[in-house]
């Protein structure tokens, strides 16, 4: 893993309005880095903004404030985008969270997964496009048995491996995985984890990997990011985190992570998190290399 | 401790277009009072069709094809809706995975409640029935149960609305919970909380508890007892301790493999290969046969018997027949201490 800034998010802000005096801060000031050919993790509770940075960070939303950078080009500036539209689409992909509604029930697996080359006008590098498709699903280890069949007539694992078989058909630099395994099964989640990692290790793809569950971003990603409210509280290796979690609410979401072994487990005490109301909004300080907390 | 619930080799099928599915097939098992017993499976095993056909909730396309049911001695498997109405509720009640679905979004939390609450106890007056839903409110940990009653689920978060749903369920003051993969739809902090809050209520009022999930991970907290399922059938059965330190059928071990917890340190998690079967026209001889790294050659021609490891411990492999060469299971023993 070389030290390239693939992806650097500097001050992201975006607001969702409710009415024209409120409106819901989903992220606040949030900055951080990806780097060429690693797993970050995004963590954190439901409704603290992990998939809104997900959708800034593919364009799917327009931010109000700060700015994401891809190779260097400001994705939110208009005519930088549109200057480098077809790189910034092709490279950059997204797998949803919720399979069953991000695939149209309507085409078959094999013109699903085909479907980006067509828009994008690729001629497929194995002929057809249905040999492209068939290649993809080998290569997420689904059978060709399924080209033609439906999305609804396919298990929610074998779904999912479809939606990545999409993205991956455009050889992408970046995917960004909101919640790719939480609907799935634990003996299916770890084939898709398992997928992902070898997708890293011998293809050098980056990963953007938003999840809740702990014990699998433990395992799979390099660096990690702990968001609560809209915020990063805690950025830092995998392994330091986990080992030296240092604000209280990353120590509240390590303790809440559930043991497979019954005396160990049944001793194991939730560390509740509460927020000071009035708490001064930290920023982020390095504590040690390339750990950052919030203060 | 006599048996509460008793299930004996039930078998539920569905009627589909193409053809038969064999939903469950042959489980038996049994409930002390104020028991939790996990029952662990991958989806599609049957695990939440079985809690279904013990409250007869199934569809009209499925039909229990053989076996019984007994709540306290009584036969309840030919009981008919009227007879099963009197039960639910005040025998049994359920607690669904999504919690939004199970609520009304059209009335507040509080007449939800209050609903469940008047079918057991008509009589009550309206400050009866208010304080007995503040009651509830307050015994599945929802603070200010004053000002929350009169919110509708939509201004809950999920973990509330959880919350919410057990209290309706705990309204008639039921002796079984079934709580189908109560937690699966919330974040690992609040699935913490309501299993805890599953563990206290059932402390509290000695309710017992049938919990169903796919992840084993989450069981060991709040069960006494495991029964991990496949395809329709019962695989091993055992008290927590028996199946986390000493499991004995490779797809316990298969579970427990896949769990990222204990792959610390590996490069890839030990995934069980391929998908379950389909039930439509399940294989000959032991279902997790194909999927099975230690399958014997039997394996694929009789389906292997449930054999007893002591009073509380059974497993359905060819692996523990004296016949069989000794494997050493690759998980468990180790875990212990």
């Amino acid at each position: 893993m070389d030290n390239e800034i693939l992806l650097d998010v500097q001050h992201l802000t975006h607001f969702f309005p409710i009415t024209k005096k409120i409106a819901v801060k989903a992220v606040d000031d949030l900055s951080f880095q990806l780097r060429r050919g690693e797993i970050f993790g995004l963590v954190g509770e439901s409704g603290s903004g992990k998939s809104t940075v997900a959708r800034c960070v593919m364009n799917l939303y327009r931010p109000q404030a700060g700015r994401i950078l891809y190779k260097g080009i400001d994705t939110c500036d208009r005519r930088a985008f549109r200057k480098n539209r077809r790189m910034l689409q092709t490279t950059r992909q997204l797998i949803f969270q919720d399979s069953a509604s991000s695939l149209n029930q309507r085409m078959r697996v094999c013109d699903i997964i085909a479907e980006p080359m067509r828009i994008q006008h690729i001629t497929p590098p194995r002929g057809t496009h249905r040999a492209e498709a068939a290649f993809q699903m080998h290569y997420v280890g689904l059978d060709p048995s399924f080209l033609d069949r439906y999305p609804p007539e396919l298990s929610g694992g074998q779904r999912q491996r479809v939606a990545i078989a999409r993205a991956l058909a455009m050889e992408p630099e970046l995917l960004v995985a909101d919640e790719p395994i939480a609907s799935l099964d634990v003996s299916i989640q770890a084939q898709i984890v398992n997928l992902f990692k070898h997708l890293q290790q011998e293809h050098g793809f980056s990963f953007l990997f938003i999840a809740h569950d702990l014990a699998m971003v433990e395992f799979l990603c390099d660096r990690v990011g702990v968001m609560y409210h809209g915020r990063l509280l805690e950025v830092a290796p995998t392994e330091e985190l986990f080992q030296h979690p240092l604000h209280p609410y990353t120590k509240s979401l390590l303790s809440a992570i559930p043991i497979p072994d019954p005396v160990r487990e049944r001793a194991r005490k939730l560390i509740p998190y509460e927020e000071e109301p009035g708490a001064p909004r930290g920023t982020l300080r390095e504590v040690s290399p390339d750990h950052f907390v919030a203060e | 401790m006599g048996a509460l619930l008793e299930v004996k080799n039930l078998s539920v099928r569905f009627d589909a277009r193409a053809g038969e599915v064999q939903a469950v097939r042959g489980v038996s098992f049994s409930l002390a009072a104020g028991e939790v017993l996990a029952v662990v499976g991958e989806s599609g095993c049957g695990k939440s069709v079985l809690c279904k056909a013990i409250m007869k909730l199934l569809p009209p396309t499925a039909r229990i094809t053989s076996g019984s049911i007994l709540v306290n001695g009584a036969d309840i498997t030919a009981y008919r809706e009227r007879d099963m109405r009197r039960l639910r509720g005040k025998l049994f009640s359920m607690v669904f995975q999504d919690p939004m679905t199970s609520l009304n979004p059209t009335m507040t939390i509080g007449a939800q409640i209050g609903e469940a609450v008047r079918l057991h106890h008509p009589r009550l007056s309206r400050g009866e029935l208010r304080s007995r839903v503040e009651e509830l409110m307050t015994l599945v940990g929802i603070d200010r149960p004053r000002e929350r009653m009169d919110l509708y689920p939509c201004h809950f978060s999920g973990g509330m609305r959880q919350r919410a749903v057990m209290a309706i369920a705990l309204a008639g003051e039921p002796s079984i919970l079934f709580a189908d993969e109560p937690t699966t739809a919330l974040d690992v902090t609040i699935q913490s909380q309501i299993l805890d809050l599953l563990r206290e209520v059932q402390q509290k009022l000695g309710t017992a508890t049938v919990f169903v999930t796919h992840d084993l991970g989450v069981v060991a907290r709040v069960a006494d007892r495991v029964a991990v399922m496949y395809a329709g059938k019962i695989v091993e059965t055992g008290t927590a301790e028996e199946i986390f330190y000493d499991p004995r059928h490779p797809y316990t071990w298969g579970l427990l493999q896949s769990l990222p917890a204990l792959s610390r340190g590996r490069d890839t998690l030990r995934a069980i290969p391929g998908m379950p079967p389909s039930l439509e026209n399940p294989p000959r001889g032991d279902a997790f046969a194909c999927r099975n790294p230690y399958a014997l050659a039997i394996d694929y021609e009789e389906e292997p018997p449930m054999f007893r490891l002591s009073d509380t411990h059974y497993a359905a492999t060819w692996l523990l027949d004296p016949r069989a060469p000794e494997v050493i299971p690759p998980i468990g023993g180790g875990l212990h201490g």
